[in-house]
């Protein structure tokens, strides 16, 4: 019997137990684990579980990126490959999970240093294993007036590693990797670079001008496998005066509406009028946040799907529910509302609602989303007790922001996801040009036959989508390979090529995002 | 007497005559050059180093990404050198001429398709030899309400081009590559590569999502020499309601002020009330503009005021500023939205400046600046149109001669003064007077200097070599990088971020372009050096 719950594929057990032995010459025994209570955290996770196990070997928490280097160095000579995890940051699409059995978890959550916080100019720089949630009591602890981007839910995640799998949250400053500023990064071979401007001794901006000289290589570190990141610098939104935001919610009563939400939206978009990632949320995520508990009735006769019309009468949400904000000083606020309320009520009349703090009042989905566009920290997920059992993947793919292909994609979805038994719950998020239709699919992992079904209707909706031409943004680590393959072999040779390059013993998290030497 | 009007290093003769023909079996002879008349225009340089050690061999003129594919087949063949341009426009920053000599220029101006323009989502797919000029047209020929962001001056200039160096204009997309989405890039394999959501089969969202799935990998194509972008997506501004744009010029009569314009002006710039990447120019360069209209239809310059020699004394800059009525600091920007939202700003904008600046700020808006050129120039520019107006800066100081030293600062009044500064007194040492704009982005600034000399002296030449050679040296010494340079100072600058990055860049360059065929010496990697 082997004395470890894993091996990485094809270490002998002596090779093994001889680098934990390095290891934990490295970093005492306390801070690298193999026996099983301690890695059982990173075998919880919400997916539906596939054939292939994906047992961790190990775990490794380094304290700093010297530590790190000698981690990496230990691995090269060993051939030990690490999953890093920064934190908290793949709920719905792995959690800590390795792509494959065996390998080491390298978890950078003790990693917890805010470096700095500029308020002049806005920015943070943060070692990895800070999360959103300690990052808000520094900037309360010492009276700095910033705003976080906070996906959902936010607490014990890390913003490194929401960045790093480009995660998205609702303010203007939604699209994490893009205003993340300068990294620092420990490549395969065990070398460490300052990406930007963090090459220059002394340098006064990194993380001011996110691109230095020559090529930029921040991206390969995002969804990667190349390197490991140690530190990132990330823009803090200056909130705005008192009196100057104003969330609001737009009530849409059918489903069939979504194509033409889409326009008036885009405009407001567009013009900046709305600057937020806004999020149309349909009828049964909705529901969820409404009642903050379990899915029961609101289903369609014979089948066991939930039904809109029944949600809408039943906890008082539109089929489709807009959730935006405008920002600015209490006169810009108020001109821009009027923009906001002209553009909607000129499309659709008296059939929508328009709700503001005033008419919400106690209702917890908008006091939930208000949190949301402000960057408020949240702690839990409304579809984890809408739907028990604790089966959770997401689906996100990418609509360009059109009428017509929004409208496709959610009579596609919903069909998909109906055929095989499930409910179609989804947030539409509007970026510049894009949405990414975030499309959660929630089981009960402790039905094996469920289970199976929602791998299916997984695999059904991968294909289907990217059959269509609609691009997967991000996937959990069963489908890293399907949705690599669907970008084309051209792509999967080059990221192999830089992999090669910057981690020739396929180190770092080989899998991830279907990049591997093996 | 060989028969080239240079080789590239380590070729011989033969070689390279071999490697000609089969270049001239694939595109023919027009369209494979190899006479001095057909390379005169890719020698044309600005910077203060010999021609010589940068003549091209040839210059190639691909239509297609499968010719392309076939040129880098016979480049790792013969390892001949490619030196990529698009339209070849990078004035100040080496112009057309590659890196090393004896490189073969492969000029992309004949690949000039617009594939794509958007109008409903505002983007458009381009291959390189596309000008800013030729984009305007479309707008224009099909009524489309859009504004391509453009650097100065553009109308020859590639999007392409400019985009993967990094070049910055002055709308609110004023950043270039951030603005971009999606490439397709001809690697030295061969390969031909979609990033973003590109490689999907009939992909609905290439010019809409950046991302895709995995690695971002466009960056790797930016000041780089790792594959040959063959179509760029760029996305498109769409123009504000009849009212809603509103450009102005303040101007402030102290150099000394500089530091109290930035703190005026960052909270403005940070929370989006002044959304476009505005400029602050120093009097020489604003003064420039004005040279080219002198009546007497001969180019005035720095010399019809001063005819000693060294830098501009202050009191003569003084005295070009009187004359042309331009401030000491020039600040341009603008306002975007509907006529409501534009009044509404400007409010905020004059009440900010009137309240730190009192009488010590004139403040000009269009209906006081009639038709004035510069403030044309400059709204033009501010609302993605076509000019070649600055050229007049090089009348500055005749000869030709023009490198732009282009240090990034941070944001902060006391980092843009000290950066002012440490850059006058260098160029004064030497001789030579601070010309420059402070382009102005989220948290940063492009603090943009001209180093404009005589190239017809030998002994003027090798001083600004020295110049800006001293420049460098002392502003990384500071901990301020630059952010774009011209093929003489590649090295030097791509040295000044350090160990770290260089390693990488040539880990990449290595297995990317293991022949050294691609550019080889852009933004100073080169394995062969």
């Amino acid at each position: 019997m082997s004395s470890f719950i894993a091996l990485p594929k094809g270490i002998k057990e002596e090779t093994f137990a001889q680098a934990i032995r390095e290891y934990r010459a490295l970093l005492g025994d306390n801070r690298v684990r193999t026996d099983a209570a301690s890695l059982q955290r990173y075998l919880n996770n919400t997916l539906a579980p596939g054939a292939a196990p994906h047992r961790p070997s190990a775990a490794l928490y380094p304290g700093n990126e010297k530590e790190v280097q000698a981690v990496v160095r230990i691995a090269n000579r060993y051939k030990t490959p690490l999953w890093t995890c920064y934190g908290g940051e793949s709920r719905g699409y792995g959690c800590g999970t390795p792509a494959n059995d065996g390998q080491i978890v390298l978890d950078l959550s003790a990693m917890k240093k805010v470096l700095e916080v500029d308020r002049e100019l806005g920015y943070c720089l943060v070692e990895p294993g800070v999360t959103y949630d300690e990052l808000q009591r520094y900037l309360t602890m010492n009276g700095i007036n910033l705003w976080l981007d906070t996906p959902a839910p936010a607490t014990g995640v890390s913003i490194a590693g929401n960045i790093l799998e480009r995660g998205t949250g609702y303010t203007p400053y939604s699209e994490s990797f893009l205003f993340s500023c300068g990294m620092e990064v420990v490549l395969g071979d065990g070398s460490l670079i300052r990406t930007g401007m963090g090459g220059i001794p002394k340098t006064t901006s990194w993380q001011v001008f996110k691109w230095g000289f020559g090529p930029y290589v921040d991206g390969l570190f995002s969804q990667g496998n190349s390197g490991i990141v140690t530190k990132v610098g990330a823009w803090l939104m200056p909130p705005p005066p008192p009196g100057g935001y104003k969330p609001f919610c737009i009530k849409f009563p059918s489903t069939e509406m979504v194509g033409q939400i889409v326009k008036p939206l885009m405009f407001l978009r567009e013009t900046q009028i709305v600057p937020n990632a806004c999020a149309l949320v349909n009828a049964g995520w909705e529901a969820a946040t409404v009642a903050q508990g379990r899915r029961s009735g609101f289903v369609n006769g014979g089948k066991a799907t939930l039904a809109t019309r029944k949600l809408q009468d039943g906890y008082g949400v539109g089929a489709w529910n807009l959730y935006g904000a405008v920002y600015g000083s209490p006169e810009q606020v108020a001109l821009n509302w009027k923009y906001v309320q002209g553009t909607f009520s000129k499309a659709f009349g008296n059939k929508i609602k328009i709700i503001t703090e005033k008419e919400a009042k106690g209702d917890p989905a908008f006091q939930y989303r208000a949190q949301l566009m402000k960057g408020g920290v949240t702690s839990n997920d409304p579809l984890d007790a809408w739907r028990p059992g604790g089966g959770s993947m997401r689906f996100q793919p990418t609509a360009a922001a059109r009428p017509g292909e929004i409208g496709q994609q959610v009579k596609l979805a919903t069909e998909i996801m109906n055929r095989h038994g499930f409910d179609y719950l989804s947030e539409l998020v509007f970026f510049w040009r894009d949405a990414r239709h975030v499309i959660d699919l929630r089981f009960n992992r402790a039905d094996a036959g469920e289970c199976r079904r929602a791998q299916r209707c997984f695999e059904d909706l991968t294909k289907t989508f990217t059959k269509r031409g609609w691009g997967i943004n991000r996937t959990n680590p069963g489908f890293m390979e399907q949705v690599a393959d669907s970008y084309g072999p051209a792509m999967r040779r080059f990221n192999r090529t830089v992999k090669k390059a910057l981690d020739p013993n396929n180190i770092v998290a080989p899998g991830k995002s279907g990049i591997t030497l093996a | 007497m060989s028969r080239f009007v240079a080789l590239p290093k380590g070729v011989s003769e033969e070689t390279f005559a071999r490697a000609i023909q089969e270049y001239r079996a694939l595109l023919g002879e027009g369209r494979v050059r190899t006479d001095p008349a057909s390379l005169q225009s890719y020698m044309k340089i600005m910077i203060p180093e010999s021609e010589e050690l940068h003549k091209p061999s040839a210059v190639l003129y691909p239509k297609t990404v499968q010719e392309i594919q076939k040129i880098v087949a016979i480049a790792n063949k013969y390892k001949t050198p490619l030196w990529t341009v698009s339209t070849g426009k990078n004035m100040g920053y080496g112009t057309a001429a590659p890196a090393t000599r004896g490189q073969i220029v492969l000029d992309l101006k004949t690949m000039n398709r617009i594939v794509h323009v958007d109008e409903e989502l505002g983007y458009c797919l381009v291959e390189p030899g596309v000008t800013y000029y030729d984009l305007q047209q479309h707008f224009k020929k099909n009524r489309m309400n859009l504004w391509v962001d453009v650097p100065a001056p553009s109308a020859m200039a590639s999007p392409v081009g400019n985009t993967a160096d990094r070049g910055v204009g002055y709308t609110p997309y004023g950043e270039h590559f951030l603005f971009s989405c999606g490439m397709e890039v001809v690697l030295a394999n061969g390969d031909v590569i979609r990033t973003g959501t590109g490689g999907l089969a009939n992909t609905s969202s290439w010019q809409t999502n950046k991302w895709g799935n995995g690695p971002y990998v466009d960056g790797l194509f930016t000041q780089s020499n790792l594959g040959i972008i063959t179509k760029l997506g760029v996305w498109l501004m769409k123009g504000p309601p009849p009212g809603g744009y509103f450009p102005f010029l303040m101007k402030f009569p102290k150099v000394e002020m500089l530091p109290d314009i930035i703190q005026t002006l960052m909270p403005l710039r940070l929370n989006q009330i002044i959304p476009n990447a505005c400029i602050v120019v120093n009097a020489g360069w604003e003064a420039a503009g004005y040279f080219t209209y002198d009546k007497n239809g001969k180019g005035t310059n720095r010399e019809t005021f001063y005819k000693g020699k060294g830098s501009l004394p202050p009191k003569v800059f003084q005295q070009i500023m009187d004359r042309y009525n331009v401030g000491a600091w020039n600040f341009y920007a603008a306002l975007y939205g509907s006529p409501e939202q534009v009044a509404l700003n400007w409010k905020y904008v004059s009440g900010a400046f009137k309240a730190k600046f009192g009488k010590d700020v004139r403040i000009i808006t269009e209906k006081e600046a009639k038709d004035d050129p510069i403030f044309e120039y400059r709204r033009q520019l501010m609302m993605g149109g076509s000019t070649l107006q600055e050229f007049g800066l090089y009348n500055w100081r005749g000869g030709g001669g023009s490198m732009w030293f282009a240090p990034v600062a941070a944001a902060r009044p006391s980092e843009c003064e000290q950066q002012m500064k440490v850059a006058t007194g260098i160029l004064n040492k030497y001789g030579f007077d601070y010309v420059s704009e402070f382009i102005v982005g989220w948290r940063d600034m492009h603090h943009i200097i001209d180093l404009l000399y005589d190239r017809t002296q030998p002994e003027e030449m090798k001083r600004a070599y020295q110049c800006f050679d001293e420049l460098l040296t002392v502003f990384t010494k500071n901990g301020y990088g630059t952010y774009r340079t011209n093929t003489a100072f590649m090295d030097k600058v791509s040295r000044s971020y350090g160990e770290g990055m260089r390693d990488i860049h040539h880990k990449l360059k290595r297995a990317l372009d293991p022949n050294n065929i691609l550019a080889p010496g852009k933004s100073g990697i080169n394995l062969q050096a």
